[in-house]
């Protein structure tokens, strides 16, 4: 950023460097944040990344950071977008369902209280598939998010509007949650960074349930210094979410690119059936780590393939059980009705079809009579996933796969096919069902220009290799060169 | 191989109070059926090693990953702010008339 503030240079440039201006005096958060609602004004309408846009509060709060400076506050400034369905005082979160359309949440989510602590603010609520189910980010209640590298294909989902956004440039960092690969899924297809951390690194609390075995709060950025950022601001024990972990802070710093000692595991039975283009790049990605000084060694994942099944059967049971809030009483809609039980059935009416399919899905798997098949047998072949990856990590200290096994398809083209819409979750519920952290990172761009990205999974806790792994990929290619023709 | 009839899809919606139309019946009962038989494949693995309370295996059902109960000392802390949480006109709780109404 030069001395000369403009509007036009404040899209695109990263966290670190805005931090850096605003405490070096070169800019100010006022100028900062008027230069992101500028370009949203100017780019979102093409993309819908945004559901709520916060001119007021982000203006006010920016403000407030002019005045009081405090600089050393290591996101001084930073404007972050968040997916609408982790709550914000004072602004509306929606879950992108028309049942929480009014909500306004009487506290925020951990995460955004500790980047606002941190200097971040808040610029506006993201566009998500309702309730966070889905893979395109087409299931919400208000309309699709679209990819900012061709406007006729989906963003991925379920964090679409996050990972827009980010890509367009219109924010360095965004949050989005990742219950399967709703965040990894859709930086892929997007072409950024996206973050999912071990089960336990960071506070649900004030993120809105879906699936709590599997639920993590989670980030996106363009550059992996962005992203150790956000991570270490977002991170550990709270008081207010039992499950997460008291283990000490992400502990990276920038190095050398070189991944030298480091022991990557490909499970090349895993990746039949993935698009030509994806397979090049990916291969070219494991050349990359190998020049840079890792090994690159075949393992199995034996019980790997049934992670969809697994992750559909557990996934939507606990989604059921979560999703029974909503009746009418509690939040949100409330339809009018004579009787208690038709205020029920009228007010959960307003659900979309691909929530009352998973609804469905897992009243049925724990339903009297199924339970022990579907969903008990189903945990148990979750245990057995998780013990391939503890296995795996005997030998090598990474698993590299590709993120998904194309690239950004078309809008439309997979809504009708919800099994397989499911299945371009191959690669990234394993992680999830296993608790382990794991980061995909674009490393280059296949048919159509569109982006590829390789994910890692590493062993619990241990993001920073990923993020080591992650700085190699970004450094050794010429990645984040590449900019959508959408952009701010 | 999990074969579904309309009206188990439309005990299912009961059970979930969900209202399903007709159309919406008869959409599902192929859509579920063809989910289920695709997850129903889980059933031919062996987990007979795989047993609860295992060191190895998580202590609920719920939870990811095995791991000790969490506990906070239970020390006062400060509630939600009134005013977030009541209305701001009233100061109180504002919910639908059942009264009178």
């Amino acid at each position: 950023m030069t001395s000369s503030t403009s509007a036009r240079d404040v899209p695109g440039t990263t966290a670190c460097e805005i931090r850096a201006a605003i405490a070096a005096g070169r800019t100010t958060a006022t100028q900062v944040c008027r230069a992101t609602l500028d370009a949203i004004d100017r780019v979102d309408p093409r993309l819908h990344a945004f559901l709520f846009v916060d001119r007021e509060g982000a203006l006010a709060r920016a403000a407030e950071l002019d005045r009081t400076r405090p600089v050393d506050a290591p996101l001084l400034g930073v404007p972050v977008a968040v997916k609408d369905n982790i709550c914000t005082l004072g602004q509306p979160t929606t879950a992108a369902s028309r049942l929480l359309e009014t909500y306004r949440p009487p506290y925020s989510a951990t995460v955004v209280s500790r980047l606002e602590a941190a200097g971040a603010i808040v610029i506006g609520k993201t566009n998500l598939d309702e309730f966070a189910m889905g893979s395109s980010t087409e299931h919400s209640a208000f309309g699709p998010t679209f990819n900012p590298w061709a406007t006729d294909r989906v963003p991925g989902g379920s964090s679409g509007g996050s990972a827009a956004a980010v890509a367009a440039g219109l924010v360095p960092i965004a949050l989005g949650s990742d219950t399967g690969g709703s965040v990894r899924q859709p930086a892929a297809l997007c072409g950024v960074l996206g973050l999912k951390p071990t089960y336990g690194r960071v506070s649900r609390y004030g993120l809105i349930a879906f699936a709590s075995s599997l639920d993590q709060i989670a980030p996106f950025a363009r550059t992996t210094e962005d992203a150790a950022l956000v991570l270490r601001a977002m991170t550990g024990v709270d008081a207010r979410d039992a499950t997460t972990a008291a283990e000490p802070p992400v502990d990276y710093r920038a190095g050398d690119a070189r991944l030298d000692g480091v022991r990557i595991g490909v499970p090349r039975h895993l990746l039949d059936g993935i698009e030509p283009d994806v397979d090049a790049r990916f291969e070219a990605a494991l050349a990359e780590l190998t020049a840079a000084g890792a090994a690159v060694k075949e393992i199995e994942l034996k019980h790997a393939p049934l992670a969809v099944p697994v992750y559909y059967l557990v996934g939507n049971a606990e989604a059921s059980s979560n999703l029974a809030r909503y009746d009418g009483v509690r939040y949100g809609f409330r339809a009018e009705s004579s009787t208690v039980s038709e205020m029920y059935y009228k007010t959960r009416a307003a659900f979309g079809a691909e929530v009352k399919r998973r609804i469905m899905i897992g009243t049925y798997v724990l339903s009297a009579g199924y339970c022990d098949e579907f969903y008990v047998k189903a945990q148990g072949v979750r245990s057995l996933i998780r013990r391939d990856y503890a296995a795996a990590f005997e030998s090598v200290d990474l698993v590299a796969t590709p993120t998904s096994p194309t690239t950004a398809f078309r809008l439309g083209e997979r809504v009708g096919d919800p099994l397989q819409m499911y299945l371009s979750d191959i690669f990234t519920v394993p992680a999830n069902l296993a608790g382990l952290p794991a980061v995909s990172v674009p490393c280059g761009e296949g048919a159509s220009h569109l982006p590829v990205g390789i994910q890692f999974t590493g062993r619990a806790f241990d993001e920073a290799l990923l993020l080591r792994a992650a700085h190699a990929i970004e450094r050794r290619t010429d990645w984040l060169a590449h900019r959508p023709p959408v952009r701010g | 191989m999990p074969s579904l009839t309309a009206d188990e899809v439309r005990h299912i919606a009961t059970l979930a109070r969900l209202e399903l139309n007709e159309l919406e019946v008869e959409r599902l009962t192929i859509e579920l059926a063809a989910i289920l038989e695709y997850a129903a494949q889980v059933q031919g693995v062996d987990t007979a090693t795989v047993r609860a309370g295992d060191a190895e295996e998580p202590a609920s059902r719920t939870a990811a990953v095995p791991a000790d109960t969490a506990l906070r000392a239970d020390v006062l802390v400060p509630s939600l702010p009134r005013n977030h949480v009541l209305d701001s006109d009233t100061g109180f709780f504002t919910v639908p008339r059942v009264l009178g109404g």
